[in-house]
């Protein structure tokens, strides 16, 4: 598969940097975005999606350059986008809506477009609702039309802004079946603030913090840098990056020092992100007020 | 069952020949017997069943195209172009509405007032499908628009298309408007070009900046125009339209479409990049 990559990628808003020097690179399969808000998420998928230009760096997405308003036109027929903030408009079904998009996909073929509309929805599972009004229906059901506007077509390119947010479990369970089924030949890059989709779904993992890539690579090594910094103690401790009280009455300790009568036991994703935004908060340097 | 359907009048059905008697009771017997039903399954062919299910699925979960589409379709525009024109905020009841009732204000005003009623409808009615312009497409008025700005239907089309739309819905409505003034009879077209150079200067405008600044730019413009060209006192309020000024909005309308066809690929708001 022709690769899409970032080098050196920049983007400012009046001024302001939000992100800074980013470096990535992007093959079939899963890549989550990790990232507290206002990390760049949103700013790099969009980038992504060609809706922004970098404002410094070099940008190739399946081998084109989107600065060229023909390579642009021809990586967009090849990408699927969810945005992270979607409206429909007004009166809209999921099947009209599917085929508006459809229709802006290039789909002049009404039966084809049709034939193409009824496959994404049946994949998000929508078929039963498609006839039914968008503002009738669920948060997660309206955010199922989103994911399948984006696969139309069967993407190359699939870029996700937070696409498992406010949807159930089994809904997401149906979320992970039809991302990783796309991710065979597709590269799909999601934002998210759930770690365990991260752990469920992705092969790699970018951690995005203050607009900058503090740390990418395979999820097996994210996880393996909270090794031995991650413990269940009998008692709180103040010392902990993070500390809480399990359903077993223990305490999930997560932090460089154990705490007393501590055992050790096997990291997630979310301690090792809790580890490494925590890392990066006590060194961070400290600004005069 | 004391008889069955025999095959010969069994594939007839399947193969929609059979005549209405024949089909009728054909019909009738594979109701209740399973034993035909079986023989029936057999000779009907997988795609026909696909076919037959696909037309179901299609009835129910895909709208019957609504008149304008049917319309647009006979008249050689693509089913893909035809729904993107009627899908366009211009079409929509909140917009008719508010143009329905801007139209009727300025045409009473210029019914029931002085000589400033008539500046008033001068000013407004030309920018009527200025403001449906701005309106027609960026963040404010798209719902979809970060995906419409993802998409690789072209910028310029879907704006050009959308303006139709805006001007197909606003320009009867101020037509009508116009000819109900009464003692003004040529106010009912004279407007016309102006309000054809406002759209496309905006259009053309927004080849620099975003459209609602472009709109913004040409409403100040033409509102100052009207305004200052009606001198006094208002006392020649239809100056700004009189014959002699309608070539001048016409040769405006057609720079503006050029700037517009050799621009159009830096439409801002949309087609991303920017």
């Amino acid at each position: 598969m022709i690769s899409t990559s970032l080098n050196g990628v920049s983007k400012s808003f009046g001024g302001t940097p939000v992100l800074t020097d980013i470096d990535l690179d992007l093959g079939p399969g899963i890549t989550g975005l990790l990232g507290p808000n206002g990390a760049g998420k949103t700013t790099l998928l969009r980038i992504l999606a060609t809706v922004l230009a970098p404002s410094a760096g070099r940008v190739r997405l399946l081998g084109q350059d989107p600065a060229r308003p023909a390579q642009r036109t021809d990586v967009r027929r090849r990408l699927g986008y969810l945005p992270q903030e979607l409206g429909f408009p007004r009166g809209f079904t999921p099947f009209t809506f599917v085929d508006y998009v459809a229709a802006l996909k290039e789909w002049p073929d009404r039966d084809a477009r049709h034939r193409e509309v009824r496959r994404v929805l049946d994949l998000v599972e929508l078929t039963d609702l498609s006839a039914k009004r968008l503002r009738r229906l669920s948060g997660g059901q309206r955010h199922r039309t989103g994911l399948a506007q984006a696969l139309i077509g069967e993407p190359d390119l699939l870029v996700l802004d937070e696409p498992t947010t406010g949807v159930d479990p089994e809904q997401r369970a149906t979320l992970r079946r039809v991302l990783s089924a796309a991710a065979t030949d597709a590269a799909v890059v999601l934002a998210t603030h759930q770690t365990e989709d991260v752990a469920a779904l992705c092969d790699r993992v970018v951690v995005l913090d203050d607009g900058r890539i503090r740390w990418q690579g395979t999820v097996p090594d994210f996880v393996a840098t909270a090794a031995g910094r991650v413990w269940l103690a009998p008692e709180p401790t103040l010392d902990a990056l993070a500390s809480w009280r399990t359903g077993t009455g223990q305490f999930h300790h997560v932090g460089p020092q154990p705490p007393a009568g501590a055992q050790p036991v096997e990291p997630s994703v979310e301690d090792a992100y809790l580890l490494m935004l925590g890392s990066a908060a006590r060194t961070a340097p400290a600004v005069a007020s | 069952m004391t008889w069955h359907i025999d095959d010969r009048a069994l594939e007839s059905y399947v193969a929609g020949t059979a005549d209405s008697a024949s089909g009728s009771s054909a019909e009738q017997h594979l109701v209740h017997c399973a034993g035909c039903r079986e023989r029936l399954a057999v000779l009907v062919p997988g795609d026909l069943l696909d076919r037959a299910w696909t037309g179901v699925l299609e009835d129910v979960q895909a709208p019957r195209p609504s008149l304008v589409e049917r319309m647009l379709c006979r008249l050689g525009v693509s089913t893909d172009q035809a729904l993107l024109l009627w899908t366009a905020p211009a079409f929509r009841a909140p917009w008719l509405a508010a143009t329905a009732l801007t139209v009727a204000f300025v045409a009473l005003a210029a019914t029931t007032s002085d000589t400033r009623g008539l500046v008033l409808f001068l000013v407004v009615a030309p920018l009527l499908p200025v403001a449906g312009v701005a309106l027609a497409y960026g963040p404010d008025a798209d719902e979809a628009y970060e995906i419409t700005t993802a998409a690789p239907a072209s910028a310029l089309r879907l704006v050009l298309l959308r303006t139709v739309a805006v001007l197909v819905t606003t320009l009867p409505l101020i037509v009508v408007a116009g000819w109900l003034v009464p003692g003004q009879e040529g106010l009912a077209v004279t407007w016309l070009a102006p309000s054809l150079a406002a759209v496309t200067a905006t259009l053309a405008a927004s080849t620099w900046t975003s459209v609602s600044r472009a709109a913004l730019a040409v409403c100040v413009i033409w509102g100052v125009l009207v305004v200052s060209v009606a001198g006094p006192g208002f006392a020649s309020p239809t100056t700004a339209i009189a014959p002699p000024n309608i070539p001048w909005y016409l040769v405006l309308a057609i720079v503006c479409v050029v700037v517009l066809w050799r621009r159009g690929g830096r439409l801002h708001q949309l087609g991303g990049i920017s």
